[in-house]
């Protein structure tokens, strides 16, 4: 028998002989307040009991399942999130390249019907086979 | 990043406006697209916003065209688009001379009779020819479309 183990057998003991002192109403009361205390715990870990400790939750009385697919769950949402603001990103910077290039197309002298005017660029090489045939 | 930078001084571009949410100054510089914006995708609308950024710093004469282009140039399908900014950018790497030449000889091309046109096409064996049917900015009565 450990050292321990005798102090608390100790404590009960004194305990036990204090409460045979008390007045019957004390005790109907500590009694009653015991049942409380009783009831409210298990109340408690039937319904589950969910703790979210720093950056990173700890999910307790909640079913491994559930947890499991709570998990997957913001596992998925984080990809897609990323996925999400990386396509965002890029279609910014594709908005900002076409920008840059398309004004200045538009704005320019020579109009963008020359370079989709397929008989015009046969004629520029015609000229240019002319060209280099004479030279 | 200057998309984010300049135009979202206007509005919000997480989710381009429709054209009943843009400011007036935007609507006067995007005016000839009023009919198509609500129809554009989210990232066309964005790089509009961002021409439209541009465009306070443009000459009279390039604002001009730009207006008179835009229409004609969101009709284009995208393959057509994208050829036309290879060979813009193509031309770009030429000499200001050679841009001259080129613009000059367009002019000239415009001025050319279809029947001469017609022999061109003929001679490369062609007759399909690749042009924006949809195009009219820029051209003449005698130019392609």
């Amino acid at each position: 028998m450990s050292e321990e183990y005798r102090v608390n057998r100790k404590i009960c003991q004194l305990l036990d002989s204090g409460t045979r002192t008390l007045d019957r109403r004390i005790e109907d009361r500590l009694h009653a307040a015991r049942q409380g205390a009783l009831s409210r715990h298990q109340q408690t870990i039937a319904a589950g009991e969910l703790r979210l400790a720093g950056s990173g939750g700890v999910i307790v009385g909640i079913p491994k399942y559930a947890r499991v697919l709570f998990a997957a769950i913001a596992f998925s949402a984080g990809i897609f999130a990323t996925y999400a603001t990386t396509t965002y990103l890029e279609r910014l910077q594709q908005a900002e390249e076409a920008a840059e290039i398309d004004s200045a197309l538009l704005a320019d002298e020579i109009p963008f019907n020359a370079y989709l005017d397929q008989d015009f660029l046969e004629w520029l090489d015609h000229l240019a086979q002319d060209e280099s045939s004479q030279g | 990043m200057a998309v984010l930078g300049t135009a979202s001084a206007d509005v919000p571009l997480l989710i381009p406006p429709n054209w009943a949410s843009l400011p007036a100054r935007q609507k006067a510089v995007l005016a000839p697209l009023a009919g198509e914006w609500d129809q554009l995708e989210a990232w066309r609308r964005m790089k509009w916003l961002e021409i439209a950024d541009r465009y306070p710093s443009m000459t009279q004469e390039e604002q001009a065209r730009v207006q008179r282009r835009m229409k004609d140039w969101v009709k284009l399908s995208p393959e057509e688009r994208k050829a036309a900014r290879e060979r813009y950018k193509n031309v770009q790497k030429a000499t200001p001379e050679q841009r001259e030449a080129l613009k000059q000889m367009w002019s000239e091309y415009k001025t050319l009779p279809e029947e001469e046109k017609r022999r061109f096409r003929s001679l490369s064996g062609g007759g399909t020819a690749a042009t924006p049917s949809s195009s009219t900015a820029d051209s003449s009565p005698s130019a392609p479309h």
